[in-house]
């Protein structure tokens, strides 16, 4: 029986691919990618690594760290969300036939498993191989057990969450999930503010694992032991009745559907007034304020700004271990730069999910799909540069003064403008990002990222190349400013002329 | 004629799933498309709305080639099989924004959306966001949603779907009255027992093709009945005749 579910879970999953051999050869090419680009990273980390302070058993060390977190905070965060990845049809008719609880559950912790191996462990496994070649032998093997471990016992963490709804009721539960992923990132926020983890630390769980990671055999039995933990109250809770709890969580986990919204994240009266200007203003702004008010209140905005947050912390605790202390305020501002096209991806993929099906009533009514389309890129731009705003401020609060507030403006406003412009085209004119989790997110994500990055490549090297704010003249200044804007709006022409042919022709997924 | 359709064909890669249809729908008429399940009814109308590019044949809707010349979107009511609506806005911020959409001024799609709620009995739903309704409600707001700007040219994939008899009638009342005062309505339903009160004239589709098109007493006469029999006895001894002609 677990088997004949997790079969039927795998062939949905994977349904689009079916369809042609054209999408499998693409996600292949972009697992390849993907895989490639994380050895790429491994690399990069290698040779800073081994020039800093660390070294290359340091990077190791918080590469190690920092997978296991976010691994056990994507466990936790999925827990918050409900846990269990059931589809559509799942809630349908599986949950309404005679099947155990805890088999379901079962099928789906396989599942989870499977699935978060597949996106992590290979990948994974090529960045420790980089790290620690020529000794990589010796590694890998402990390696790939413990990644394991930390895969399941994220898959166990989501599960047990969820399952937990059911128990103490939903506000509990999420409350929960939060106070764990607190807990989880706790070592990552001791390394990024600089501070020594005290010596009990070594019995955190991430920490323990992450040390375990990095080849420290010694923390075996404190990582059985919690495992134990885990497996006992597993076995205890998959006997709830927990089916009530369960919804679909596959599409809706960037999402929160809006009457589930609390009132105060609703942003009251701003966007609610521009929904009500839908009535007077022209057709653009009637656009814009759709997107707006749909980004608002589908909660897609506040996932989106989450992961990016978290991103940021996770990854300026890199400098700080790896011991560039003299330029961390650079890698922090790279690290918010680097990750900023990601919340117009993320808002790229729940817009693929859950509005291009609503996008019939926009074709069948006169000529406003140009306007739909541009107006969707500026609403990401304008959520993407207040947030990356806020984040930049936010980091510069520890900082006495701000010397390159204008280049890193640009930087950031750059990143924003064609994150958000990529995320617009590649979301319009594919349709592989069938669910938030799916492989072709992947590429909603990267293209977005890379793409970006490579766009903004002078503004970075102005940055990077010069070493204090008054070297940069004005006029080079404003040249930036000048490619910035024209890049952009060559990249709008591009997306508004043939965005709109995309999705006159509408299909149902 | 308002809706012309003149030899359709239609592939999705698996073979023609409309195959050289053609029919008309005139001023003044209610027109209804039937069908077994998969005959092709959901396309037809798909193509006739613009939503889908025929691989062959030509559509013209009050005179305009579809679906290149978009002009003839301003005269269209289209309410599509199941409706997809945008679950985050409320039913008034729905109905305004189709107004909108339609080219209403903001007075006027005021106006309007208020009229069209009152008449399909969700102004009571008015605050209430599209995500908490039931499916016979939804219907009803999109059903609103899609004759917000009087449109003079009906299309109307199973209609019905969902809707209760009061809801129904006011359904079938917006259609006669789209017609008499000289639009014309195109509807794809099941219901046979409406469409022998409602429909002036009908095709049959089996398989992608027109078995059988015209007054309901054509049919019936096509059939090999007689003006007592009913629309069902025809439908089924048209579409069973025309598998066993095909194979
Ligand atoms: N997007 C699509 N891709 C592939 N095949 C499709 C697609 N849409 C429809 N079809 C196929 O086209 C045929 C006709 O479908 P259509 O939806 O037009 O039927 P219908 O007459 O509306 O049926 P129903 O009464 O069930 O609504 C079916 O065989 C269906 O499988
Ligand atoms: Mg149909």
């Amino acid at each position: 029986m677990i088997r004949l579910l997790l079969s039927a879970k795998v062939k949905q999953y994977f349904g689009h691919v079916r369809r042609s051999p054209r999408s499998v050869f693409s996600l292949v090419t972009f697992y390849l990618l993907w895989t490639f680009v994380v050895g790429a990273l491994a690399l990069f980390l290698r040779f800073l690594g081994s020039s800093a302070l660390g070294g290359v058993s340091g990077a190791l060390e918080v590469l190690s760290l920092v997978t296991v977190t976010s691994m056990l905070g994507i466990g936790a965060f999925l827990g918050t969300r409900g846990g269990v990845t059931a589809f559509p049809y799942e809630v349908e008719f599986v949950l309404t036939s005679p099947v155990r609880p805890h088999v379901f559950l079962l099928s789906d912790l396989a599942f989870q498993v499977m699935l978060l191996s597949l996106y992590s462990v290979p990948s994974s496994l090529v960045a420790i191989s980089v790290l620690t070649y020529p000794r990589h032998l010796a590694y890998l093997p402990t390696a790939a057990l413990t990644y394991l471990t930390a895969i399941l016992m994220a898959a166990m963490t989501s599960h047990l969450l969820g399952v937990s709804r059911a128990v103490v009721g939903e506000r509990a539960s999420r409350a929960m999930g939060w106070a764990v992923m607190g807990l989880v990132v706790l070592p990552v926020v001791l390394l990024a503010a600089g501070i020594d983890s005290p010596p009990w630390m070594a019995y955190h769980p991430v920490q323990a694992l992450a040390l375990l990671l990095a080849g420290d055999a010694s923390r075996l039995p404190v990582v059985s032991l919690y495992l134990a933990l885990l497996v006992a109250a597993y076995a205890v809770l998959s006997r709830a009745r927990f089916y009530t709890a369960v919804s679909p969580l596959l599409m809706t986990v960037l999402m929160e559907p809006p009457r589930r919204m609390p009132r105060y994240l609703r942003i009251p009266g701003v966007l609610s007034a521009s929904i009500g200007l839908v009535g007077r203003g022209g057709l653009w702004w009637t656009m814009y304020a759709l997107h707006l008010t749909r980004i608002s209140r589908e909660g897609s905005l506040w996932t989106g700004a989450m992961v990016l947050a978290f991103l940021t912390l996770v990854n300026s605790a890199i400098p700080r271990l790896t011991g560039f202390g003299s330029f961390p305020r650079l890698a922090e501002l790279s690290m918010v730069a680097m990750y900023t096209p990601l919340l117009p991806a993320l808002l790229a993929i729940n817009w693929n999910v859950s509005e291009r099906r609503n996008t019939w009533y926009i074709s069948v009514t006169g000529d406003a799909l140009r306007s739909y389309v541009g107006t969707l890129s500026l609403s990401y731009l304008t959520v993407t540069v207040v947030f990356s705003g806020l984040l930049y401020a936010l980091i510069s609060l520890g900082a006495e003064e701000v010397p390159f507030l204008l280049v890193d403006s640009l930087l950031l406003f750059a990143m924003s403008s064609f994150g958000s412009l990529l995320s617009v085209a590649i979301s319009v004119s594919s349709r592989v990002a069938t669910s938030p989790l799916s492989l072709g997110s992947l590429l909603y994500v990267l293209f977005p990222m890379l793409g970006s990055a490579l766009l903004s490549l002078p503004v970075v090297v102005v940055r990077v190349l010069y070493p204090a704010p008054d070297v940069v003249s004005p006029v080079l200044l404003a040249g930036l400013c000048v490619y910035v804007v024209s890049a952009s709006a060559l990249l709008w022409r591009v997306v508004t002329s043939s965005g709109p042919r995309y999705l006159r022709e509408f299909q149902e997924p | 004629m308002i809706i012309e359709v003149r030899d359709l064909w239609k592939d999705f890669g698996e073979g023609p799933v409309v195959r050289g249809l053609s029919f008309t729908v005139e001023a003044g008429e209610v027109h209804g498309l039937l069908g077994p399940n998969g005959a092709g009814k959901t396309t037809t109308v798909k193509c006739v709305v613009g939503l889908l590019r025929p691989d062959r044949g030509a559509i013209r809707v009050a005179g305009r080639e579809v679906p290149d010349d978009w002009t003839y979107k301003e005269l269209l009511g289209y309410l599509p099989e199941n409706p997809s609506l945008p679950e985050y806005l409320t039913v008034g911020e729905f109905l305004l924004l189709m107004g909108r959409l339609k080219g209403l001024e903001p007075r006027e799609a005021r106006d309007r959306a208020e009229e069209v709620a009152a008449l399909f009995g969700v102004e009571a739903h008015w605050e209430r966001l599209i995500h908490d309704l039931s499916k016979g409600t939804r219907q009803r707001v999109a059903f609103a949603a899609a004759v917000i700007n009087s449109p003079k040219i009906l299309v109307l994939d199973e209609p019905f779907n969902g809707l209760d008899p009061e809801a129904q009638r006011v359904a079938k009342v917006l259609m006669r009255e789209t017609a008499k005062a000289g639009g014309a309505v195109l509807v794809s339903t099941h219901l046979l027992d409406s469409v022998e009160r409602l429909c002036d004239r009908a095709t049959i589709l089996s398989s992608g093709r027109a078995v059988a098109s015209g007054t309901i007493s054509e049919i019936l006469r096509r059939a090999g009945l007689d003006e007592g029999s009913t629309l069902e006895e025809a439908f089924i001894n048209i579409v069973r005749g025309s598998r066993g002609r095909t194979g």
